[in-house]
């Protein structure tokens, strides 16, 4: 098994501080790939999918980051956390499908620092927000060395991890167009829900009167890329919605995929799925034609700090200055040094712990400019300038937090190796909803797991630390 | 604390009645190598409203163990296994002798009639 408490994998590492320095920096390098999250990149270079010579820190790049109205719809920045997206309002209210399908993420840490430039790059047909994108016909724009073009997010696609990026091109960002009395959703059916999905579908319903007048479905996991049912699509277009007319274009729909057997589920059973998801997301999307979705809970996230421009060769080390529990430390790091090295063996601070390595797990959990981060998952130098804070940072003057007493109070740990992602992650969710209902924790800790397991009374101590006002 | 324990090993025999489990290619290839990808454990979201999980204790004296305690995470784990699957056998007729009982197990017994 691949070791995955470090990146044994020698690059360098450099960050623009424009996208023309990040498109030359790609053409002038074969063996480059773009740096945003880091949360599907580092860990295929952990497992050795991926062998990049040079890593290009675009996190600092200004004017690709946000979700912007206009009058023909909606343009997201590249840059745009998925957490930004699953928070968006306007998302819940006009584009529903692609705020669940942000909300639907495996946890709070990948989709705080996971982008959707990088989530449509990565180029998986288990993607939740490319359903999404394919439903509401997404169009992207993309900066290369001969200036910008527009693509049907479609045709970027090609297959698994394949995507149609030319020689020094960066995807910048995503537009939706605007739908007129529509309705939408995103239905995905996984193993446990901080998982991929074993399949998924999104669906976009545009309402005249009792008719469907146009009609798109996608589908997720059931094929070597998203895809589109187009022959269930014009089943359904000028029909009068019934539940039969739903059940009929599902049908249709579980025929147009090629599923694989996996580790996450079979080629039958997704089938069944598909027809499934098909049909209540049909009548999910065409009840919110007239009941909108009401809007999740939380705060959107940014990866954008201040960094100033930096080049470090393979060989090379670059000084970091990062605010650690309020004490302003500076360090010198390779490109492939990782933020929970560097807490765990420079610092010394053992309350970020090492489980999983890939982002599956929690233990690693730490705040980085008060978003849930995890450190197993950031190059220490994409941390240069930011505030850190661990389990150590919690209480002050040799008392407890309140988040430490409710977990003792509620006995919410037994080998205690969780137990510190669990308490920054308490830290930030009472930041961000001061009374979290059983299902607002559940949902925020997702990605938090617990061996013990200790979940109910993690839960009961979490609402002890709200009620005692948290933070 | 005992009641965590209880709570702890109640989660665990879900997760090994329902989730965990090992399966290879048709080259006869291990699916699962390790990683915490291939195989999925239970989270928050998998387990019932807390309100809703209840746990009793019948208090007993256990001569073999130091001022008669006795383990308990362990064997809470036990039963929870047999209960799903009893709990199926009564919902559709079809009763399982392997683990886990996944949805594609089901579906496909199901389809055999």
């Amino acid at each position: 098994m691949t070791n995955t408490h470090i990146i044994a994998r020698r690059f360098g590492y450099f960050r623009p501080s424009s996208l023309d320095q990040a498109i030359a920096g790609l053409r002038e390098n074969a063996g480059a790939r773009l740096l945003a999250g880091g949360t599907n990149l580092l860990v295929d270079i952990k497992l050795e999918r991926a062998a990049p010579d040079l890593l290009i820190d675009i996190s600092g790049i200004p004017g690709i980051e946000g979700i912007e109205l206009r009058s023909s719809g909606i343009s997201i920045g590249s840059l745009t956390t998925i957490r930004t997206l699953s928070t968006s309002d306007h998302l819940w209210s006009g584009y529903t499908a692609l705020a669940e399908a942000a909300a639907s993420f495996g946890s709070t840490q990948v989709s705080a620092r996971g982008t959707i430039g990088g989530n449509v790059c990565n180029g998986s047909p288990a993607s939740d927000t490319v359903p999404a994108l394919f439903a509401f016909d997404a169009c992207a724009a993309i900066a290369g060395p001969g200036g910008e073009r527009r693509a049907p997010i479609e045709d970027l696609l090609l297959g698994p991890g394949s995507v149609d990026l030319k020689e020094g091109e960066i995807l910048t960002g995503i537009d939706l167009p605007s739908l007129e009395r529509s309705g939408s959703a995103f239905l995905k059916i996984s193993r446990v829900r901080a998982d991929l999905a074993k399949a998924s579908a999104a669906v976009v319903i545009v309402r005249e009167k009792e008719r469907i007048a146009d009609c798109r479905i996608a589908l997720g996991s059931v094929g070597p890329t998203v895809l589109r049912a187009r022959r269930a699509e014009a089943e359904l277009a000028g029909k009068v919605f019934s539940g039969d007319a739903a059940l009929a274009a599902a049908e249709v729909a579980s025929e147009e995929i090629s599923p694989i057997d996996d580790v996450r589920s079979s080629v039958d059973y997704r089938r069944r799925a598909v027809r499934a998801l098909v049909f209540d997301g049909l009548n999910l999307a065409w009840e919110r034609t007239e009941n909108p979705s009401r809007p999740l809970r939380g705060e959107p996230t940014s990866l954008r700090g201040d960094p100033a421009p930096i080049r470090i060769e393979k060989d090379g080390r670059g000084r970091i200055r990062i605010i650690v529990n309020g004490e302003e430390k500076a360090i010198d790091v390779a490109p492939n040094e990782l933020l929970l090295n560097v807490l765990r063996e420079r610092l010394k601070l053992t309350g970020p712990k090492y489980g999983c390595g890939i982002g599956e797990c929690g233990a690693c959990t730490v705040l980085m400019n008060g978003v849930p981060a995890l450190s197993c998952l950031v190059l220490a130098l994409s941390a240069d300038g930011a505030r850190i804070e661990t389990a150590e940072g919690l209480g002050a003057d040799g008392r407890l937090d309140p988040i430490q007493e409710a977990f003792i109070e509620e006995n919410a740990f037994q080998c205690g190796y969780c137990t510190p992602g669990m308490l920054v992650m308490t830290k930030r969710l009472l930041e961000e909803i001061s009374d979290p209902t059983e299902d607002e924790i559940k949902d925020y800790m997702k990605g938090n797991q617990c061996r013990c397991t200790g979940y109910a009374s993690i839960v009961r101590a979490v609402k002890r630390a709200a009620e005692k006002g948290g933070r | 604390m005992a009641k965590g324990q209880l709570e702890g090993g109640l989660v665990k025999g879900a997760g090994y009645a329902l989730l965990e489990g090992c399966s290879w290619d048709a080259s006869g290839q291990l699916r699962s190598r390790g990683l915490p990808l291939d195989a999925k454990i239970p989270g928050f979201a998998e387990i019932p409203p807390i309100d809703e999980i209840e746990t009793f204790f019948a208090e007993t004296y256990e001569p073999t163990g130091p001022f008669g305690a006795k383990g308990i995470g362990e064997a809470a784990m036990n039963p929870v296994a047999a209960a799903y699957a009893n709990a199926i056998a009564d919902a559709i007729g079809v009763r399982f002798y392997e683990l886990p009982i996944t949805p594609e197990r089901i579906l496909s017994r199901l389809e055999e009639g």
